[in-house]
């Protein structure tokens, strides 16, 4: 039976996704490396109920002009150059691509650097997995950005990369130029380490509770205005040794100076607090706290601080922190004025945040155009991209969805994702390619059975996962979730 | 089994009156009724009596004298959803280990019961009844052999109010056929083999040995030799006899296959959970009759090869392959703690082509009918048990909420630990001077 060797050979063809077929059969020297999609100069979405997610909200018959990547135009009463390229949106609804402000997707070997519990040094820069078939997957439900985050097992983890799908492009041209550089904190039980580890680990690490946690990050921006005093009076005449450099201070020195912003990992209400109050006597503006799933109790003074919220939906009682984890979390947040978004954390969730945005609706009665914000303009605001990204607003990039109904429904679906001007997913075209796909798969098949047959048998069973492709979360050291 | 009104007072007397709210009959008239096993009638009238449905109709419907009628007029009204396949109850923060009580150790635990584990307070009962998921299955889950499962409605004292059905299944956890070479495997893939292979001889080592031992105790029967009860063995005899299906947990094609193949070898009634890979085998699933619970919809494709929504397009392939099948989510603590979203699951689906009335059975007529209680649950019908959801749209959609629920014909509080926060933190001061712009939780309208 086929599909018996085909899952012999399983590994030998992993990550083989239909845009990159077109690249193999057209006979790409990097067949892995697919070919850019072509930005085609004029791009007008016709007659299509669009959620701008910025101040012309939805609007119905609607059209969007796009030109060499850039939205530029945005109405009702606008005409189709001439030699655009047209999407009939008749039917269809139009929204931006939607922003996944916490993702572990795209990231080889590791997400948490588990030797020490600050590691603000590190970075995700350096390992983004251009690879993985997770970014066709989410583009193929609507998400074009996303922020990937190191783990939860350290106070501090290192420093964050926001990248879009432009799936088939090498790690360099994921990220997005210019970015706000951020560093991810955790509080809680994970940089307790509390649910994983053996008994010897538990009693020895530091720390192994939150007052622990609070006085290790303390310690450190302490150290850090120790630093930048040393190098400002070094600097002055420049006169004998100059200090010896440390990179991890310098990371904390950025967030001190502004230039670097923190996404905390946060779930109880009094490590937010405590987070906000340490940050406030270091002057510092937390950016965002993310999971945050008792930030409803402190929503108040999270407006006051300005941090923005970024939510799991519904997640909770996985253990004890979020017993009082709420799905209204999202929407007592933003009814106090926290700009509020939701995010993944996971692979599966980053294919379908416009069912977690229904759930403010659902949850709280968040109107449908601000629910939606919750996946698109809002998690921008809180990556301070909202300049480029995060709603269809001339002189924005043109990263948007075409979906068959309102995204709100559960019985819609991403028809096509586009980024910056280019269709990276259409799922005619997916559909289409998939008998291409298998076509070219039973070739290897069996061309690795013609060399069993010649050398021993394979010894690699059918379904192993490629290591790449292990679904990380937040406190993976090893295995676990969130 | 029909209630009457006799037995009914006589529970009134023996006080066991259930918590939530009693109105011995009740008619819910105006809405949009959806009896699921048939076409939909606008301007229904659904009467409970004595926690039985006694009528399911239009308009003209007789409204019995004294029934409290409540206008549902502009809503819907639903039997309530089934959730097939999960630990609830049994667990309820799974990180704190004194809360947890779905795994024993050991590999073979036939005669375990979740029925006597299942904690009626857990908070995360309420929380799956808010959305509709009105009756669970809940089984342990720990090794190859696991126990035996019970069906329950999510209200009631104790486990011997709730109870529909208990020994429903035989619960075995197919092993994994294959071997992984990922970091987080440590063992080499010689010891994986042997561990597989141990674990399956342990599995048919098990059944082998009931069957024996139910030969020596009808021997024994006859006026033969005497042979000690084993307890662990005696929990198989309804498997062996027919009269219990073997609930096989299994995703993957080989274990899927593997199966099947023991199903046929020792003749027992199986049904499939889990059932990823089972579009791959349809035609033989559904030649032979065998049910498939699917877990999960809203996952990733296994393989990095597959296509994205491969686990969206399991439940259009069983049904167009004529396989009985139903819908569930992830049996663990985790999936349990949103049963909520069961619904979703089944809109996705139907979102990648399940037709939208099938995707609606899956989770209500189809769970009954696989679990053998098609004659008390699953849809609106007269002499069906009164578990009934009213909602303000179509329960698939998430933008729609569940307003009131029936179990066993008593109203319910939906009220969870949930909307309480929510109520409690909603009417908490402000400092900036507005007013709220949230609306109450449904618990609280």
């Amino acid at each position: 039976m086929k599909w018996r060797q085909l899952s012999i050979t399983a590994l030998a063809c992993a990550v083989l996704a239909p845009s990159a077929y077109a690249a193999t059969a057209a006979g790409d020297p990097n067949p892995w490396h697919a070919p850019r999609p072509d930005r085609p100069d004029v791009v007008f979405v016709k007659n299509a109920t669009v959620w701008t997610c910025g101040p012309q909200g939805k609007l119905s018959n609607c059209n969007v002009l796009i030109k060499k990547g850039k939205i530029v135009e945005v109405g009702q009463n606008i005409t189709a150059p001439k030699d655009a390229v047209v999407i009939d949106g008749a039917g269809k609804h139009v929204t931006p691509g939607m922003i996944d402000p916490h993702s572990h997707t795209a990231i080889v070997g590791g997400v948490n650097e588990g030797t020490n519990t600050i590691t603000a040094e590190v970075r995700i820069q350096d390992v983004v997995n251009s690879e993985t078939i997770n970014i066709y997957r989410q583009l193929a439900g609507g998400t074009t950005t996303v922020n990937l985050l190191h783990g939860s097992a350290n106070a501090i983890g290192g420093q964050n990369c926001v990248i879009k799908l432009r799936y088939g492009a090498d790690p360099e041209e994921l990220k997005i130029k210019g970015v706000k550089p951020g560093i991810k904190f955790a509080l809680g039980e994970n940089p307790k380490r509390s649910n994983w580890g053996s008994d010897e680990e538990k009693s020895s690490h530091y720390p192994s509770t939150r007052p622990g946690v609070e006085q290790l990050i303390h310690e450190r921006f302490t150290s850090a205005l120790d630093y930048m005093a040393q190098w400002d009076a070094w600097k002055k005449n420049k006169r004998g040794m100059p200090p010896r450099r440390d990179l991890q201070l310098e990371a904390v020195a950025e967030v001190i100076r502004g230039e670097r912003i923190i996404h905390s990992h946060a779930y109880r209400q009094d490590e937010i607090l405590m987070l906000m109050r340490l940050m406030d006597s270091y002057d510092v503006t937390i950016a965002s706290f993310d999971h945050v799933l008792e930030g409803y109790k402190v929503a108040n003074e999270m407006a006051a601080h300005g941090v923005g919220g970024t939510c799991f939906t519904d997640w909770w009682a996985y253990k004890f922190e979020v017993y009082d984890a709420i799905p209204y979390n999202g929407a007592l947040m933003w009814d106090r004025g926290v700009v509020t978004s939701f995010n993944s954390d996971s692979s599966e969730l980053a294919r379908r945040l416009n069912y977690e945005a229904a759930k403010a609706v659902k949850y709280g009665g968040v109107p449908e155009t601000e629910a939606l914000k919750f996946v698109t303009l809002n998690p921008a605001i809180q990556l301070q991209v909202d300049d480029r990204i995060g709603s269809l607003e001339a002189g924005k990039d043109a990263d948007f969805v075409v979906w068959s109904g309102s995204p709100l429904s559960t019985y819609t679906i991403c028809e096509q994702t586009w980024v910056d001007g280019r269709k990276y997913f259409d799922r005619k075209e997916d559909l289409a390619n998939r008998e291409a796909l298998a076509a070219e798969r039973q070739v290897l098949i069996d061309k690795v059975n013609a060399k069993d047959k010649k050398d021993e048998a394979p010894t690699k069973d059918a379904d192993a996962k490629a290591p790449d492709d292990w679904e990380y979360s937040c406190r993976d050291l090893g295995r676990g979730q969130h | 089994m029909k209630r009457n009104r006799f037995s009914f007072v006589l529970i009134l007397a023996l006080g066991l009156l259930t918590p939530a709210g009693f109105a011995a009959t009740t008619a819910l008239v105006g809405g949009s009724v959806h009896p699921v096993s048939g076409p939909v009638i606008e301007n229904g009238t659904v009467v409970l009596e004595d926690g039985t449905i006694t009528a399911v109709g239009a308009a003209d419907v007789a409204v019995p004298a004294g029934a409290e009628r409540i206008d549902v007029s502009g809503l819907h009204v639903y039997p309530g959803m089934i959730a097939a396949n999960t630990v609830l109850g049994l667990v309820e923060v799974n990180s704190v280990p004194g809360t947890v009580d779905d795994r024993e150790n050991g590999e073979l635990n036939p005669n375990l019961k979740a029925k006597n584990a299942i904690n009626p307070d857990s908070e995360l009962i309420p929380v799956a009844r808010a959305n509709g998921v009105l009756t669970v299955l809940t089984a342990t889950i720990g090794g190859v052999l696991s126990g035996t499962s019970v069906v329950w409605n999510l209200d009631g004292w104790t486990s011997e109010d709730w109870t529909i059905k208990d020994n429903v299944g035989l619960h075995v956890h197919w092993p994994s056929m294959t071997t992984q070479s990922g970091r987080w495997e440590s063992r080499s893939e010689e010891d994986q083999k042997k561990a597989r292979g141990k674990k399956i001889q342990s599995l048919t080592d098990a059944f082998e040995n009931a069957k024996a031992y139910k030969k020596a105790r009808e021997s024994m029967a006859d006026g033969g030799h005497h042979h000690d009860v084993d307890v662990r063995w005696e929990a198989m005899l309804p498997a062996l006899r027919g009269e219990m299906p073997v609930f096989v947990h299994a995703d993957e094609y080989l274990q899927i296959e593997a199966a099947l193949d023991f199903a046929t070898d020792q003749e027992i009634k199986i049904i499939l959970v889990g059932g990823r890979d089972a579009p791959k085998l349809a035609d033989r699933i559904a030649a032979e009759g065998v049910p498939v619970i699917i877990q999960d919809v809203l996952a990733t494709p296994r393989r990095s090869f597959e296509p994205y929504d491969a686990a969206y397009t399991v439940a259009r392939e069983l049904q167009a392959a004529g396989v009985k099948f139903c819908i569930s989510t992830a049996g663990n603590g985790f999936g349990c703690a949103n049963l909520r979203n069961l619904p979703y699951h089944a809109a996705m689906a139907a979102a990648f082509g399940l037709p939208k009335d099938e995707a609606l059975k899956a989770v209500t007529l189809y769970p009954a009918e696989i679990l053998g209680v098609a004659d008390r649950l699953g849809s609106l019908e007269t002499g069906k048990d009164a578990n009934i959801m009213v909602t303000t749209g179509d329960p698939l959609e998430i933008t729609s909420n569940v307003i009131m629920a029936w179990i066993a014909g008593n109203r319910i509080d939906l009220g969870t630990r949930h909307t309480r926060l929510y109520e409690k933190y909603r009417n908490r001061p402000r400092t900036d001077g507005r007013e709220t712009k949230l609306a109450p939780s449904p618990a609280e309208q």
